[in-house]
């Protein structure tokens, strides 16, 4: 008995040797092994699968990406034990980087990354990060990410993201889609479409609309939807003021016409007539999504984005402004190079690679074969398989690749170039754009969509771009884009700090109040009080300080370029 | 012989009929959130997002399990796991069970001094950075022995040891040692038998301490081939967590719902198995370090 157990374990003793043995293919090209620690991708460890096959087509690289964490960076950072490629954000990482000699110049290394030249507005991204940043001494430490303009053709729908107001199309021709001209058009419409809607085709119950409070860190997020419907920015509600980004002005929250009152005042307006979900408060981040998702809401509000998958389309409310950032002058961002890196030539390869938007494209959609083909004429097409995963109402997430793996964002790495175009031609000889999803034969899908048509004819429009345009509605680019840089990188004074958190989390309490009272004298003493209890606590010197930096930021940039 | 059947009375009658209900009101709500993440994980993941899984599953299906035997690496990240909490529960036992017989030796030369020193670390720790230069200097980054040796030894555990020593009677050393048994013998021979209800208890803390840890994954190791299945569950999460945090929301989180409850289940599984094992050492054996004499 004894020798039998004996036996047994030197076997599993054995086995286990075996399985821990990593079996290299040693007839391999050798790959060059490098070392990447990027904040925005959700995945850790080796590059696999069909990306690990484009690092190696392209790059000739190995990659394996570290977990980023704070207390990580704080950690390398201190040990010096840096990975080779580091992706930093302009400010201060950047700056103790650069400071401490941690990584490399890259002014003389341009010329060794070829396809550098052909990323639309790098030299204005590399003349920001030379002369626009002190420490940088006019020197290049970083190859900006995601530099030039944005590719708007690729969808003839939710194209704008979470901006404009969207309706649950299906319920909006229920009842005869009327014409919406105002803002309180559309709560009598909402209360309409609920009335002839009021459940789903499985029996769920339908509402108005979905909020969250989970998302209420700094500021009230259910009115970012609001602000950038109008043309502002939600980015200033935080320091309680609101930027118009049309005259890239900033105002105060607080002011009796403030569009935050307006907005406040729209959304008790819904509550009052029960168009918000009554759990709206107690709804954490994937129930929203997941109700907002099924199509269970007659407008996504908030900040969600309201996919044709959920039946949602855009309409045009006169008042409407949709800001989309068409171009980026100006990085935010930096792919570095650890100055002891062992690994040059493989940095640089693989930095080349972000900037080909062909290799990147098999980077994130696979190798011809799956999701896309070259046909015999040379005209690239979407895939039957993959047409077919669509087709069925799936999102890109999840299909399935026939080496048994699947699609997922995880690994997905921010690139040079902004949107980029492929070489691959469609049957139009027109190039193709990044994403699969902005393919001719995805786009007929979306315009073969019945739901579509109807919204084409009821609108009178091909697409939602052209409606904008012809509206005048759209702004591709805001003098705060100039200025920005001045603002951003300002940090408040840290005897604000106390009462920036009293005031934000006085503000945000005081917003739900505001949705759920119960009559316009209830919500004026709120509204009232709150002002008054924020100002006690000091929001004044916030609202001064920050405004302050708009009005120095844009005369700065004045002075320097001319109005 | 029958079994003599105890008379009760009215108070008892009235004290069970109050106590009984409301003890199986708090074990249902402890049991509840394990029992909602298996119906959850054999649930469709929309209908957990809209919340409309209770008592049973919506949509059943097993597609998530398939999915999670399926991730990456995770019949690795389980060995990784299961070796983990092996080798680092023995080693953690041996080490605090050795300290804690030396620290019970009042003539072992200066004791307080060190035990003073040992007991002061469990109030105050060098930090982050520091520990990370440790380890890196000692060769432990991307290294399965991270998540073995600094643990091994751990005040907490070596306290309560020391503590159930004591408690035995020194005249079974004595006599031992008479007949010729150096410290070794005495400590293997003598005092483990002894001591099995603590060492039970120690093990428990160690094992869960290790099967639930994914912090030194995620900050000294960098290959794939080395995550624990915490670990895992850990990056899943923070997936699920980004993808919802985007502007817009994603819909591509929630194909994750389910998937995550499938790994939680995975993952909580094997140490609830255990612990009805060894539950008869633990309140034993906690209550034996309470108790002197």
């Amino acid at each position: 008995m004894k020798k039998l157990i004996s036996i047994s374990l030197v076997l599993v003793m054995m086995l286990s040797l075996l399985v821990g043995c990593d079996f290299g293919q040693n007839n391999e090209k050798q790959l060059t092994d490098l070392t990447i620690y990027p904040a925005h991708v959700l995945s850790a460890g080796e590059i696999g699968g069909y990306q690990g096959d484009a690092l190696a087509k392209f790059a000739g690289v190995k990659a394996e990406i570290w977990a980023h964490s704070a207390e990580k960076t704080n950690a390398i950072l201190a040990s010096g034990d840096l990975p080779d490629i580091m992706y930093v954000p302009v400010g201060e990482h950047l700056q103790t980087l650069v400071e401490t000699g941690k990584v490399m110049c890259l002014d003389d290394l341009l010329d060794d990354i070829p396809l550098l030249k052909n990323v639309e507005l790098i030299n204005e991204n590399l003349d920001y990060l030379r002369n626009e940043l002190d420490y940088t001494n006019g020197k290049v430490w970083g190859i900006p990410v995601q530099c030039g303009t944005k590719d708007f053709s690729k969808t003839v729908i939710n194209s704008t993201g979470i901006q404009p107001v969207k309706l649950k199309w299906e319920a909006y021709e229920k009842i005869g889609a009327p014409e919406i001209k105002s803002f309180d058009d559309l709560i009598d419409v909402m209360d309409a479409m609920l009335k002839a809607m009021p459940t789903d085709a499985e029996g769920n119950k339908m509402y108005g609309t979905v909020l969250s409070s989970k998302g209420d860190t700094t500021y009230f997020t259910n009115l970012n939807w609001w602000m950038t419907t109008h043309g502002y920015h939600y980015n200033q509600l935080q320091y309680f003021c609101e930027l118009n980004l049309d005259t890239s002005s900033v105002s105060t929250i607080f002011d009796d016409n403030s569009l935050y009152k307006e907005g406040l005042k729209w959304l008790n307006a819904l509550n009052r007539k029960g168009l918000i979900d009554p759990d709206s408060f107690v709804n954490d981040k994937s129930t929203q999504v997941a109700k907002v998702d099924n199509g269970m809401c007659m407008i996504p509000a908030g900040n969600m984005y309201g996919y044709p998958a959920g039946g949602y389309y855009e309409y045009l409310v006169p008042g409407t402004k949709i800001y989309q950032k068409a171009a980026n002058y100006i990085p935010l961002e930096v792919i570095c190079i650890n100055k002891d890196t062992e690994n040059l030539e493989g940095c640089l390869a693989f930095i080349n690679m972000l900037c080909n938007p062909d290799a990147m494209f098999e980077y994130e959609h696979g190798p011809a074969g799956d999701m896309w083909y070259t046909a015999e004429n040379g005209v690239s097409k979407v895939s039957r398989d993959y047409l077919l995963w669509r087709g069925a109402g799936n999102p890109i997430n999840g299909f399935p690749f026939s080496n048994g793996t699947e699609w997922t964002p995880s690994l997905n790495l921010k690139t040079v170039y902004y949107s980029g175009k492929l070489s691959m031609k469609d049957a139009n000889g027109k190039n193709l754009p990044t994403s699969i999803d902005g393919w001719p034969e995805v786009i007929s899908m979306q315009l073969d969509d019945p739901t579509f048509k109807q919204w084409q004819e009821t609108t009178g429009h091909f697409s939602w771009m052209e409606w904008l345009e012809e509206e005048d509605a759209f702004l591709a680019s805001t003098p705060y884009d100039n200025f920005r840089k001045w603002i951003d990188s300002e940090k408040m004074p840290s005897t604000l700090d106390a009462a920036k958190k009293a005031c934000n989390d006085l503000v945000i309490q005081q917003s739900w109040l505001l949705v759920m009272a119960e009559s316009d004298e209830q919500f004026e003493q709120i509204w009232d009080n709150m002002v008054k209890d924020c100002k006690d606590a000091g929001v004044q010197q916030i609202i001064d300080w920050r405004m302050g930096l708009f009005t120095s930021a844009s005369a700065k940039y004045d002075s320097m370029y001319g109005k | 012989m029958e079994k003599r059947r105890k008379k009760l009375h009215t108070e008892d009658v009235v004290y069970h009929a109050i106590t009984i209900p409301i003890f199986i009101l708090f074990a249902l709500i402890c049991a509840y959130p394990f029992y909602y993440l298996l119906i959850g994980s054999l649930s469709t993941g929309k209908f957990i997002d809209l919340g409309q899984v209770i008592f049973l599953p919506k949509g059943f299906t097993l597609a998530n399990y398939v999915k999670v035997l399926n991730y990456k690496n995770i019949g690795r990240a389980a060995m990784i796991s299961v070796t983990r909490v092996i080798t680092g529960t023995s080693l953690s036992l041996l080490v605090s069970a050795y300290a804690g017989y030396f620290f019970s030796k009042t003539k072992m030369w200066g004791r307080k001094f060190f035990y003073r020193m040992t007991a002061i670390t469990m109030y105050f720790t060098a930090g982050m950075i520091p520990i990370y230069l440790n380890y890196r200097s000692l060769g432990l980054l991307n290294n399965f022995l991270v998540y073995i040796v600094p643990g091994a030894f751990n005040v907490y555990n070596m306290i309560l040891i020391k503590t159930n020593i004591e408690a035995i009677p020194a005249e079974l050393e004595e006599s031992a040692m008479i007949d010729g048994a150096g410290y070794f013998t005495r400590f293997f021979r003598i005092v483990l038998p002894l001591i099995k209800p603590i060492l039970a208890t120690t093990a428990l803390f160690a094992a869960v301490a290790h099967w639930n840890d994914f912090f030194c994954s995620r900050m000294y190791i960098t290959k794939s081939k080395l995550f624990t299945l915490q670990y895992l569950l850990y990056e899943l999460l923070q997936q699920i967590k980004a993808l919802l945090e985007q502007e817009g929301g994603s819909s591509q989180a929630l194909s994750f719902t389910g998937l995550r409850m499938a790994l939680t289940v995975v993952t909580v599984t094997p140490i609830m198995c255990v612990y009805p094992f060894i539950q008869k050492f633990y309140v034993k054996g906690v209550m034996i370090g309470a108790v002197k004499g």
